[in-house]
């Protein structure tokens, strides 16, 4: 109890307040997981994809809303709910194919320097934002209120036994309420979904012979063709990857803070992204995990222990900045070799 | 001048350097062999503070100079040309010899910006010594010439000249004449033996034996990181150990 | 000390005055107005700001956020303390210069992608703390350690430091009713003083080090050049002339708040010089210029004026790396003594045509420089198309001349702008369309001159 005080948590709700860091970090992980694939398989820091990120959020609302939000709100559902995930994973996947061959492909080609494959990158983050803007305004949109989950469970009052869902509301009713937590049926399924994706990308990076590919096209991309890697298909899933994650991130944010798509949604997200990614090591897919989930707790932390709440971005960027300077490898990432 | 006492440089497990020691006097021209990969260039980089051996120390005019930033190390009378040619490439022939004269220049931002007396006398006077060498070695004709524009040779020699324009009193050279032909190589020596002429030390890795026995006083060779001879050119060719270093054990 | 120096700058900026106001009022006629011409000239200091440091090999992200330093510290100083725009302008260089030492110090330890994230993240801790910076100025104040250092500091800030809520930089507000001070002649001398000061550091021993340094580090390290010294002092260059360009925003605009200043601006900055090009001191000049103007110009097109920065920035970074620049410098050409005449002919054309661009051309009823808008665009896509096309199929034939294509173009312009002509899409009676004609003669000439006498 003692360190508790210490930390100024003693009045805190302290599983509600994990809970709430697991749910966002579960959407920082996701998002920054895409950043660290391409970064690891390329050595190309993307900055386009928290605007990736936001389009998979316009394609999953496109998806189940129909055309209407072309011009207007979202007001009724065309498709069930569900489709917009797909469809933003889909959809993310092949835009960042596309981005990877006007953008980048062509600087590979020339062995141009990395850096101007970053300064391309910001130019597609410019577009696509600009684009969006363009198609669906600056206006904020959202599904219609009443179809997401999203308020949180609390009482179970007035729920009907028959229906599955509400069994299962009840059920984690019962197992949070105990606790004093309150959490959202779309937060539970956010969390599930990131987990879902992280266990399956993580089987498929390790155990697959598409896997061992990868790592090795990632080792040295020389090598994977000597071995007669295919190293551009290779590049090809790594983008469509890191696109489907930002789309699902996307959609996932969309629908837990409902109504939340408009054309900078990604703006905060794109560097805090980086932070992860630095945090747990460049490029370094665990460290991608490990960071999101870190970063989470420490701005839920500053938010509900401390009253400086308001410098909560602040602070992590400090954290950024001091990590780069003292360990620019990251917390699990390898030392860095210097290849001049 | 130049000491190496047991230095040694791990690249993770592997040693690249095994407690070498060495001793180069003021004046003469030391030749360095050893089979691919033995780890020459490593002691150059060592030398000249592009690297930092894990152990041991080096000293120049018996100033230690092993843990020193490379800059620093100049400073003191040292230079150094590449084995794989590293010309600036985006400045010309010329540029690249002014760039080389840092050292030698003391006029500042300010002095530029308003156009100071000194400067020009300065600038004129760096421009005079670059062309007097670039003269030395050939490289008038294409001063002008982009360095990754240069033919092979030039740029070699332009390498040469370089290390030269800052005025060393010992000279690092790592293969001065790789991919030369016979004249070519044979110019280079002539280099050489004119640099002991002004009283400059030489230390050159080379892998042509008639050129190391033309120019140099004294060999050392060198194996998996480990100093395994050192002598006059004939003597070393003789060392049976050196003859099997370079042609692998006799079955 | 002040004194002598207005009474030395006065008719300096008196002059620069009288002979610019033809020229705006031209240029007003083509949707460049004063408010844009400003900020055209204050965007090619930021572009120049951010090259100091990438000439120097540094791939630096902060300038946005020394400008926010340059900006809010403009701001303070006049509407708090009276100050001068010449005064502010020394204290915004100043501050900005001296926060950059303690920065770059350990920040310039990283190389790439390292360098440019941790420099992303120096920019955001800038603007958040500028956004809440009221808040900790009050904790500070009140904290028992820190308290009595940061009084007098903020006393320099407002006049009453005991007040129970400060108010200096006013959150995501900003401040407001910031005098203008700004006047466009004072960007001009400004910008003609750095460009002198450029030139005369590209012809300097500091100069030749940084470029030595941008191409090879270790190298340039073992030719005696101290890297971290000469690569401090870029950065603390490059985040004073950004600390400039923020207390003339400041000064221009009468409003600042700290969203203006964020990676967005970072980026912008980064544009201007990649358009613009790096091999040359006027790269994010011309840069800055028309990246800023080109949304203002295209006022068909200023709905996309967005994408169609993106797009320009993809383009340039993928098919022409070295910029605008590199169109017309040197390193577009053979090197060489013989060659030079030939340069200077063709970059004389070049210059003649870029004018005839630059320059309005609806004066006087179309008939001085009167082209229809589409004819010039379309002539000016074909000669550009064909100038990137050159550049980029001769660059990859290692050592091929550019004689043959450079012909090539400068025919086919004059043929084409006489079609032009013929057809009607620019009149054939106006001054700019011989101006165009000679300057294509001239690229074609310079081609033929250039072209190498042993195979004549
Ligand atoms: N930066 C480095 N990292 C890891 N190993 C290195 C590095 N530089 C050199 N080596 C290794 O050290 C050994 C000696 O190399 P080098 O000095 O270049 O040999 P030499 O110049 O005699 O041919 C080689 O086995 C090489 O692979
Ligand atoms: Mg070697």
């Amino acid at each position: 109890m003692e360190i508790l005080h210490f930390l100024g948590l003693e009045n805190a709700n302290i599983p509600a307040q994990l809970m709430n860091a697991i749910w966002l970090g579960s959407l920082y992980s996701l998002f920054a997981l895409g950043y660290a694939i391409v970064f690891s398989v390329l050595g190309i820091l993307n900055l386009s994809h928290s605007a990736i990120f936001m389009w998979g959020a316009y394609f999953g609302l496109a998806a189940s809303c129909g055309t209407s939000v072309y011009d207007g709100k979202c007001v009724e559902l065309n498709h069930a709910l569900w489709t917009a995930i797909p469809a933003a994973i889909i959809g993310g996947g092949i835009l960042a194919v596309v981005i990877d061959r006007i953008a980048f492909y062509p600087l590979r080609k020339r062995n141009a320097p990395r850096l101007s494959q970053l300064i391309s990158s910001i130019g597609v983050a410019i577009i696509l934002v600009n684009l969006a803007q363009l198609r669906f305004t600056a206006e904020r949109k959202g599904f219609p209120i009443a179809d997401v989950p999203n308020t949180p469970i609390n009482v179970p009052n007035g729920l009907d036994i028959e229906q599955p869902l509400d069994v299962a509301r009840l059920a984690l009713a019962l197992v949070f309420q105990e606790s004093g937590v309150s959490i959202s049926p779309i937060q539970i399924l956010v969390i599930i979904v990131a987990i879902l994706l992280m266990v399956g990308l993580s089987y498929v990076v390790a155990r697959t012979r598409l896997g061992k590919a990868m790592r090795t096209v990632a080792f040295n991309a020389r090598v994977g063709n000597l071995l007669g890697i295919n190293t551009e298909l290779i590049y090809m899933i790594a983008f469509f990857i890191s696109g489907a994650l930002a789309g699902s991130a996307g959609i996932l944010f969309a629908l837990a803070r409902n109504p939340a798509v408009d054309p900078f949604m990604g703006d905060s997200l794109a560097l805090k992204g980086l932070t992860v990614i630095v945090l747990g090591g460049l490029g370094s897919i665990r460290g991608a995990v490990v960071g999101g989930f870190l970063i989470a707790l420490i701005e839920v932390y500053i938010n509900t222990a401390t009253k400086y709440g308001y410098l909560d971005q602040a602070f992590v960027f400090m954290l950024f900045f001091f990590i780069l300077l003292v360990r620019p490898q990251g917390i699990l990432g390898q030392p860095i070799e210097d290849r001049a | 001048m130049l000491t190496l006492q047991r230095v040694s440089r791990n690249f993770g497990g592997l040693a690249a350097l095994n407690a070498v020691d060495m001793i180069i006097p003021k004046g003469q021209v030391i030749g360095l062999i050893g089979p691919n990969g033995a780890g020459k260039t490593t002691l150059l980089n060592c030398i000249s503070g592009l690297d930092h051996p894990t152990s041991g120390t080096i000293t120049l005019n018996n100033k230690p100079i092993h843990r020193r930033g490379a800059h620093r190390i100049t400073a003191l009378g040292m230079a150094r040309t590449y084995q794989n040619i590293r010309l600036f490439n985006e400045m010309t022939a010329l540029q690249n010899i002014l760039v080389a004269q840092h050292q030698q220049g003391h006029s500042t931002l300010l002095h530029s910006l308003t156009q100071w007396p000194g400067h020009w006398a300065e600038e004129k006077w760096m421009r005079q010594r670059a062309m007097t060498l670039l003269d030395q070695l050939g490289l008038q004709q294409v001063q002008h010439v982009l360095a990754s524009n240069l033919s092979y040779g030039d740029q070699r020699r332009l390498e040469i000249a370089r290390a030269l324009a800052a005025d060393p009193q010992l000279i690092l050279l790592d293969e001065p004449t790789a991919g030369m032909n016979a004249i070519e190589t044979e110019q280079v020596g002539q280099q050489i033996l004119a640099m002991r002429e002004r009283g400059i030390t030489v230390l050159v890795v080379e892998h042509d034996m008639a050129l190391i026995a033309q120019v140099c006083d004294a060999v050392y060779v060198l194996n998996f990181g480990q100093i395994l001879a050192y002598g006059t050119p004939p003597e070393v060719k003789q060392n049976p150990e050196v003859i099997e270093a370079y042609l692998g054990k006799e079955t | 000390m002040w004194g002598l120096l207005d009474s030395l700058l006065q008719p300096i900026l008196d002059l620069a005055t009288q002979l610019l106001e033809p020229l705006l009022e031209r240029l007003a006629t083509v949707g460049l107005s004063e408010p844009v011409v400003q900020f055209m000239l204050m965007n090619a200091i930021l572009g120049v700001s951010i090259y100091l440091t990438l000439n120097c090999g540094m791939f630096s992200l902060a300038n946005a956020g020394f400008m926010a330093i340059g900006a809010y510290v403009g701001a303070i100083l006049t509407t708090q303390h009276g100050a001068t725009l010449g005064e502010a302008l020394l204290y915004g260089m100043l501050v900005a210069g001296i926060i950059a030492i303690p920065v770059g110090l350990p920040v310039l330890r990283l190389r790439n992608i390292y360098l440019a994230i941790a420099t992303i993240g120096f920019g955001e801790i800038v603007r958040l703390i500028i956004l809440h910076f009221d808040t900790l100025a009050v904790e500070f104040r009140d904290s028992k350690i820190f308290g009595p250092i940061a009084r007098p500091i903020l006393k320099l800030m407002v006049e009453d430091v005991d007040a129970r809520r400060l108010e200096i930089t006013l959150g995501a507000r900003g401040i407001t009713r910031i005098p203008v001070y700004t006047e466009t002649a004072h960007l001009v001398v400004f910008l003609l003083v750095l460009s002198y000061f450029l030139y005369r550091l590209h012809h300097s021993r500091m100069g030749r080090a940084m470029a030595a340094i941008r191409q090879d580090e270790r190298v340039a390290a073992s030719q005696g050049i101290n890297v971290v010294y000469y690569k401090n002092v870029a950065f603390v260059m490059g985040a004073m002339l950004a600390g400039a360009a923020g207390v003339f925003n400041a000064l221009a605009t009468r409003t600042i708040e700290p969203k203006a200043y964020g990676f967005d601006k970072a980026v912008d900055i980064l544009a201007y010089a990649v358009l613009g090009g790096l091999g040359n001191w006027l790269g994010p000049i011309l840069g800055g210029l028309t990246l800023t103007a080109i949304p203002e110009l295209l006022r068909e097109l200023r709905e996309y004026s967005g994408v169609v920065t993106g797009v320009i920035l993809l383009l340039i970074i993928v098919y022409l790396p070295g910029g605008l620049t590199s169109l017309m410098i040197p390193s577009f050409w053979r090197n060489g003594g013989r060659y030079e005449f030939a340069k200077r002919v063709t970059t004389a054309g070049v210059v003649l045509v870029g004018l005839v661009n630059v320059l309005p051309y609806q004066i006087d009823n179309g008939r001085i420089l009167g082209y229809e808008f589409w004819g010039l665009i379309i002539g000016n896509m074909v000669i550009v198309g064909l100038l990137l096309w050159v550049r980029y199929t001769r660059q990859r034939q290692n050592g091929g001349h550019f004689s043959l294509p450079l012909m090539g173009v400068g025919i086919t312009g004059v043929v084409l702008f006489i079609a032009l002509a013929l057809v009607g899409k620019i009149d054939h009676l106006a001054v700019g369309y011989y101006v165009h004609l000679i300057g294509m003669a001239l690229v074609g000439l310079g081609g033929w001159i250039s072209y190498p006498a042993e195979e004549r």
